[in-house]
């Protein structure tokens, strides 16, 4: 195909998704943000630690709402969280003398990392990301990131999701585990 | 009935090919839940996905459609005793063995027609010849064996001859069943129904690997 004709498209949308996909999105959605938010609220408050990151917000679009997605697989949300995290605070701690460099090499490492492990999951991008260009709590972490939010928000998540998207017939959830 | 013509009946053949946009879309709607896939990467992934299972079929070897159960001639048998072995059994083929049980010859309902006189080789022109009452022209080869009559060397196949092969074998050679023979010993036999019946359930690729 020509160059300039690729950006023509070749295909339509998909269809939008019923009203109850619509409500149950938003139910899994609201329950999975509620459970890593309320922990961060009320039981990591004193502490240093943060149980709630940005990128969980795009977790929750794949998990609650495109749950047959390979994307949004239980591999993929874990594996892609940890991995991105780790590869996240490496390029912080490496790199980070300069942040624009620490950034951009972060993200693009952990797509690739992503790919080859079979995990991607498009938030684990913003996971690298933050801990690149997070706050000082969030580097003070360290490695500690890797674990705690990204490993344990992204399980909790996951719980909610093994709960919630088995209840109306219409769903199941995951695809596959490994 | 030809269909190089564009229109023609072969754009309306069920085929992954023709499927459209709208047919996906409507599936798509059907299944619940969102599938984050495009109709074009459905068509390509079924497309792709058709040719290998077309491939896979067309490449099932003889042994797995083959009838295991044959009846044979002897090369000395006489031709009325294998017309009612024929008649018996309802099968308008069968192979000849030797006496070595080497497959050497095929006995068709063609090959009587054609070592009978007067009936231009075909079952119309046999009725018509009866008819006329100038004799039953099977009585012209009624002294002869086997060997006299059949057709040899006999087109044979192997077990591992895959079922398209076969296929292109039968529609060149004009005939409807091919011996399955193993060390030139009677294995099995493949008719044009076993052929059939393993294609018919779809509508197979018959290009060539990679071919578009």
């Amino acid at each position: 195909m020509a160059y300039w004709q690729k950006m023509r498209g070749t295909t339509t949308s998909p269809p939008r998704v019923s009203l109850s996909e619509v409500l149950w999105s938003w139910i899994g959605a609201f329950l999975g943000i509620a459970a890593v938010a309320w922990i961060h609220a009320r039981m990591l408050a004193q502490s240093d630690l943060v149980m709630i990151i940005g990128s969980f917000g795009a977790s929750a679009v794949l998990i609650y709402g495109a749950i047959r997605s390979p994307l949004a697989q239980p591999r993929n949300l874990v594996g892609g969280h940890v991995i991105s995290a780790v590869i996240g605070v490496a390029c912080f701690q490496i790199l980070g003398a300069s942040i624009w460099l620490a950034a951009a090499v972060a993200v693009a490492t952990a797509i690739a990392v992503m790919h080859l492990t079979k995990t991607l999951h498009p938030p684990g991008g913003a996971t690298a990301l933050i801990a690149v260009i997070g706050s000082e709590s969030i580097h003070g972490l360290g490695y500690l990131y890797a674990l705690i939010p990204a490993g344990t928000g992204a399980v909790i998540m996951l719980v909610v999701a093994l709960l919630v998207n088995n209840i109306p017939h219409s769903r199941h959830y995951p695809e596959f585990w490994i | 009935m030809t269909d190089n013509s564009s229109g023609g009946p072969s754009d309306r053949r069920l085929d992954p090919r023709n499927l459209s946009d709208e047919d996906i879309l409507q599936a798509m709607k059907q299944i619940s839940g969102f599938l984050d896939i495009t109709p074009g990467d459905f068509k390509e992934i079924y497309g792709v996905a058709y040719s290998h299972a077309s491939r896979r079929l067309l490449s099932t070897p003889a042994n797995e459609i083959m009838t295991r159960k044959v009846h044979f001639v002897r090369e000395d048998q006489p031709v009325l005793d294998i017309a009612d072995l024929m008649a018996r059994a309802e099968v308008a083929g069968i192979p000849v063995l030797s006496p070595e049980d080497h497959v050497v010859g095929v006995i068709s309902e063609k090959d009587f027609m054609r070592r009978m006189s007067g009936t231009d080789q075909t079952f119309m022109g046999l009725v018509a010849s009866c008819m006329s009452s100038r004799g039953c022209p099977a009585l012209t080869i009624k002294g002869q064996t086997a060997a006299d009559i059949m057709s040899a060397p006999p087109v044979t196949v192997n077990p591992d001859t895959p079922i398209r092969e076969i296929f292109f074998l039968m529609r060149e050679k004009q005939i409807n069943r091919v011996p399955v023979t193993e060390d030139n010993r009677l294995a099995g036999l493949v008719s044009r129904d076993d052929v059939l019946g393993t294609l018919a359930s779809f509508p197979v690729d018959f290009s060539p690997e990679g071919e578009k």
